[in-house]
């Protein structure tokens, strides 16, 4: 094992431990669990296992595995920004509604 | 009861004398203060408005929005959109409920163009609007001649329709797709604009392309 190895695999073991620990806590769901614990997983075996994503590289048609690696990082950040995104608009519309039915109450109040 | 919708950001210059032309042309003005860091409020009220508070800034469609819940609940049978920054002229809007009703219709929107006496800047009439017409049509909404005009006015029962998500500048766009959705009856009338400041910058009309997008997704 290599330096860089050891490390991801501290991070990894460090990730798995906070996901089990909201999960715990109902900060996130277990689907959201399931999910985030196979993306670590995956990218550990990568890590460990570095020619295994020239194997997925070749099965794809693309060149090199860390291209395979690059790419699916960047699908995957983009969704991720792209959820976020809309959960934003979400949140700002309930604000709006917060903000709005304050206004209406307070016009409704007798003028002191 | 006729009552226009002044929503207003930051307009203590000008928000006083809007709600002023406002009385004798309406029953009542509701100004809706979005959250301005000025005095719009406090002058809007001194000039005899009903003033409602945004305690946080939420836009333009936002406001109009909370201005139909209140006007609603107090009666209206008959809504006005009135620019806070004093563009439109009061004027316009005894005839244009006039039409309004012999047409027996549930909308009017107000246009720019089908009149001569409004002084439209070149960009805005040869750049920005036939941009957003194009616009306005791939988002599914009517033929109109101007399409961001914010002079309206709606009868009380078409407001169960017009329901504004649209919290920013991409309302002007929703109303007519609400329009057209609900099959509601409508007519442009023509109106006079005065322009104090430009308005709309292309960076606005970017954000407002943004929001319509987003508006399509999360239906």
């Amino acid at each position: 094992m290599n330096l860089f190895q050891i490390l991801f695999s501290l991070i990894t073991v460090s990730a798995l431990y906070l996901l089990v620990k909201k999960r715990s806590t109902a900060v996130i769901s277990s689907k959201a669990l399931v999910t985030w614990m196979l993306i670590w997983i995956a990218a550990e075996g990568i890590v460990l296992f570095p020619e295994s994503s020239s194997y997925v590289a070749s099965v794809l048609g693309i060149g090199r595995g860390a291209d395979v690696v690059l790419y699916i990082a960047i699908v995957l950040l983009f969704l991720l920004m792209f959820r976020l995104y809309i959960k934003m608009e979400k949140v700002s519309r309930e604000v709006t509604q917060i903000v709005r039915k304050q206004a209406v109450k307070d016009a409704h109040k007798p003028k002191e | 009861m006729i009552v226009a919708i002044v929503p207003a950001y930051n307009e203590e210059a000008r928000i006083g004398c809007t709600v002023r032309s406002l009385f004798g042309h309406v029953d009542s003005v509701v100004v809706i203060d979005d959250g301005s860091g000025d005095n719009s409020r406090l002058k809007a009220r001194e000039a005899g408005a009903h003033v409602l508070h945004h305690a946080v800034n939420r836009g333009q469609g936002a406001a109009l929005q909370t201005g139909h819940e209140y006007a609603r609940s107090n009666g209206a049978s008959y809504v006005v959109h009135f620019d806070g920054d004093g563009q439109f002229h009061a004027e316009d809007i005894a005839p244009a409920l006039a039409a309004l009703k012999s047409a027996q219709v549930q909308v009017l929107l107000g246009s720019r163009y089908l009149r001569k006496g409004s002084n439209v800047p070149l960009m805005k009439k040869y750049l920005v609007h036939p941009l957003s017409k194009i616009l306005d049509r791939v988002f599914g909404g009517l033929k109109l001649s101007d399409v961001h005009n914010g002079f309206r006015i709606i009868r009380v029962d078409a407001l169960d329709h017009i329901v504004i998500t649209q919290d920013r500048m991409a309302h002007a766009s929703q109303i007519p797709q609400l329009i057209r959705k609900h099959k509601l009856s409508y007519i442009e009338h023509p109106i006079q604009v005065t322009y104090h400041q430009y308005g709309q910058s292309v960076s606005g009309g970017v954000h407002i392309v943004k929001d319509l997008l987003l508006g399509k997704l999360m239906k």
